[in-house]
């Protein structure tokens, strides 16, 4: 049975050790049709993210999952809401430190693909890096621990070539070590495997689990997906259905 | 440092669409015109403004102070005493008394008008760069007597001795109207013998200007001057001809109690009308041509707000990895700056070369009786075209600043959501 969450993780407010990293309480958001209507896009979410944990997101197309991930990112504001980041209420903060934020602690995975087309992969990288780092220049370990993680998603072959000259699959890991790069405390990822078969998309799944599970900031992985299969690597899944989150269970063990 | 560096690497990417190369290139290439044409043009204009001034000095006493006098004889005294004030304001100035007038000089094959000045041959070498203007011949020798059976010597200028056909020991005729020939409306007329001619490079002098030793005035113009023929000068040398309007100023206070003397002024108010036509010239043409530049300017615009409408995704991936807006504005204007940068810099090397071609090779003639020198002349300080180059890359900035600030106000959720 699907049920609604007035706080998404009861669990975790019954078991005080897990720390909630991103915490988002009663999110409305609504757009303006064309034809004037208002369209209620989020209606009362509640979603609480804790340290090392993975949670998926399913729902139709037009249910409202990439606007979540937009105002969890502090790309977009919600209409009524609160959301906090580490602590810190983001709804009254200045744009240029919701920027800073975002630099510092969130990594995106988007649909398309994201890596700029003028630079070669190895280059989109290490770019990534030194904004996400704020420096000028990629240091030697930061290069080295990119090339590490193109390794374990096997696109080291990949580094020299431009964007358009990926395939889809190599382009979506490319793009997933870009999400990886500054070692962010939140990873959102819209539609991950999208571009990947069932097989190459739980091997890239897993690698992301191992990844966060390995890093030393315990991440934690908000991604909204179509696949049952990915979404059932999560150790929460939530459906958004006309605005509304409701919790699935049991996914645990696919 | 990082916005600069992609901003290159989009400009330059090797695989951009044909025709976002071809107008990139056009940009640069518009401002590369604009930016040669209004350094050449200055070069030029600054070139003819300078040359001029040059060629005027050469001949010229940076001050003139005119005395009005009704006898000959009174030019020495009134010389005398002018030259001690003049002295007594700046120890370092030279003077030089002179008369000039017009004359009709006539020889076996032509005739010519001219301006003919009596000088004291000693003296005028003090004050003007005559001596080392003459190109045969010699100059007038001081002591010179000039007893009414002799030829008067004469300088002629190049042009004038050309236009009469005469040559260094041929003899003309010099007519001036005076007011002891036995009727007014007959001329006086001297024999004179040519001793030097000159070459100044100023096409006014060298074809309307004449020397004679101070000695001849009687003989030319009579005992007493008639109607203004001749004037009387005292020419004055300063350490600067560029304080010449200040010493002028100086000198007109020093000289206020001295009756003989009319009026003081520098060298730069007897040609103004000819330097306030070169100004205006300069500003009229660097205006046209930076009107040139800010219209190449607009095609930055309009390469940026393509590349703005192209590159939504990437803008909003970026705005999501945590750059602020005025990292997306700074990036815009990266990429326009750096595109003025590189017509300013194609621009600078074509004025360059314009330059070499004009000032080095000498290869563009002119008709020296309308333009008065031979050869176009350049003349650009490094300060002139470094304000140039600075003005014309801040018109390309102001002109990415439009552009910029649009693409840094796009939301990225609206990018992010519609591409």
């Amino acid at each position: 049975m699907d049920r609604p969450l007035l706080r998404a993780s009861p669990e975790a407010q019954h078991d005080a050790a897990p720390v909630a990293l991103l915490r988002a309480s009663g999110i409305y958001k609504s757009y303006t049709a064309p034809d004037g209507d208002a369209i209620d896009v989020l209606r009362g979410v509640d979603l609480e993210l804790t340290a090392g944990s993975i949670v998926a997101i399913i729902g139709p197309s037009g249910s409202g999952k990439s606007t979540l991930l937009h105002i969890l990112g502090l790309m977009a504001g919600p209409d009524s809401g609160e959301i906090t980041l580490d602590g810190e209420t983001i709804n009254d903060m200045p744009e240029a430190r919701r920027d800073d934020l975002r630099r510092r602690k969130i990594g995106f995975l988007f649909q398309f693909n994201s890596l700029i087309d003028e630079l070669t992969v190895e280059e989109n990288l290490c770019f990534v890096e030194r904004i996400k780092s704020g420096t000028k220049s990629t240091s030697v370990q930061a290069r080295e621990r990119l090339h590490a993680r193109a390794r374990s998603l096997d696109i080291t072959g990949c580094l020299n070539l431009y964007p358009r000259q990926l395939s889809s699959g190599q382009a979506t890991r490319a793009n997933i070590v870009k999400c990886l790069c500054g070692d962010p405390r939140i990873i959102l990822m819209d539609e991950p495997t999208g571009n990947l078969d069932a097989k190459n998309a739980k091997q890239v799944i897993m690698e992301v689990k191992r990844i966060v599970e390995a890093g030393s900031q315990r991440s934690s992985v908000l991604l909204v997906t179509h696949n049952l299969e990915i979404a059932a690597q999560a150790d929460r899944v939530y459906a958004l259905d006309q605005g509304i989150l409701l919790e699935k269970r049991p996914m645990k063990g696919g | 440092m990082n916005t600069l560096w992609l901003a290159w690497k989009i400009i330059f990417y090797k695989n951009n669409p044909t025709l976002q190369k071809f107008s990139i290139a056009a940009s640069i290439a518009s401002i590369a015109v604009g930016v040669a044409g209004l350094l050449v043009t200055l070069g030029v204009v600054n070139g003819f403004h300078s040359e001029i001034k040059s060629r005027i000095l050469g001949l010229s006493p940076h001050v003139f102070v005119r005395l009005s006098l009704h006898k000959h004889e009174n030019l020495a005294p009134a010389a005398d005493s002018v030259t001690r004030t003049l002295a007594a304001a700046d120890p370092q100035v030279k003077t030089a008394a002179f008369a000039v007038g017009s004359v009709m000089l006539r020889s076996s094959y032509a005739s010519s008008g001219l301006m003919l000045k009596a000088v004291d041959a000693q003296a005028e070498t003090g004050v003007t760069g005559i001596k080392g203007l003459i190109i045969k011949g010699e100059w007038l020798t001081p002591t010179q007597p000039h007893k009414a059976d002799t030829a008067i010597d004469i300088v002629l200028g190049k042009e004038a001795a050309r236009a009469t056909g005469v040559s260094i020991g041929d003899k003309v005729a010099i007519i001036a109207s005076a007011n002891d020939s036995i009727a007014m409306a007959m001329p006086k007329i001297e024999t004179g013998l040519v001793r030097g001619i000159f070459e100044s490079g100023y096409y006014e002098y060298d074809s309307g200007l004449a020397y004679v030793d101070l000695s001849a005035i009687k003989r030319i113009w009579g005992s007493d001057p008639t109607d203004g023929q001749p004037s009387f000068w005292i020419g004055a040398h300063c350490a600067n001809a560029e304080d010449a309007p200040a010493w002028a100023t100086t000198f007109s206070a020093a000289l206020d109690n001295e009756p003989l003397v009319s009026s003081v002024m520098p060298w730069s108010d007897l040609n103004k009308s000819l330097f306030s036509a070169l100004k205006l010239e300069k500003i009229m043409l660097a205006l046209v041509l930076f009107l040139i530049i800010f219209i190449a300017s607009i095609s930055i615009i309009s390469n940026l707000l393509m590349l703005s409408a192209q590159k939504t995704q990437m803008i909003g991936s970026l705005r999501s990895l945590g750059l602020s807006r005025a990292d997306v504005r700074r990036l815009m204007l990266s990429v326009g700056g750096l595109l003025g940068a590189m017509g300013i810099c194609t621009g600078a090397a074509l004025a360059a070369i314009c330059a070499y071609v004009i000032k080095d090779t000498g290869l563009i003639a002119l008709p020296a009786e309308l333009y008065m020198l031979e050869r176009l002349p350049f003349d650009l300080t490094l300060a002139t075209a470094a304000g140039v180059l600075a003005a014309a890359w801040l018109v390309t900035l102001a002109a990415s600043a439009l552009p910029a600030n649009q693409t840094s106000k796009l939301e990225i959720s609206q990018i992010l959501r519609y591409g």
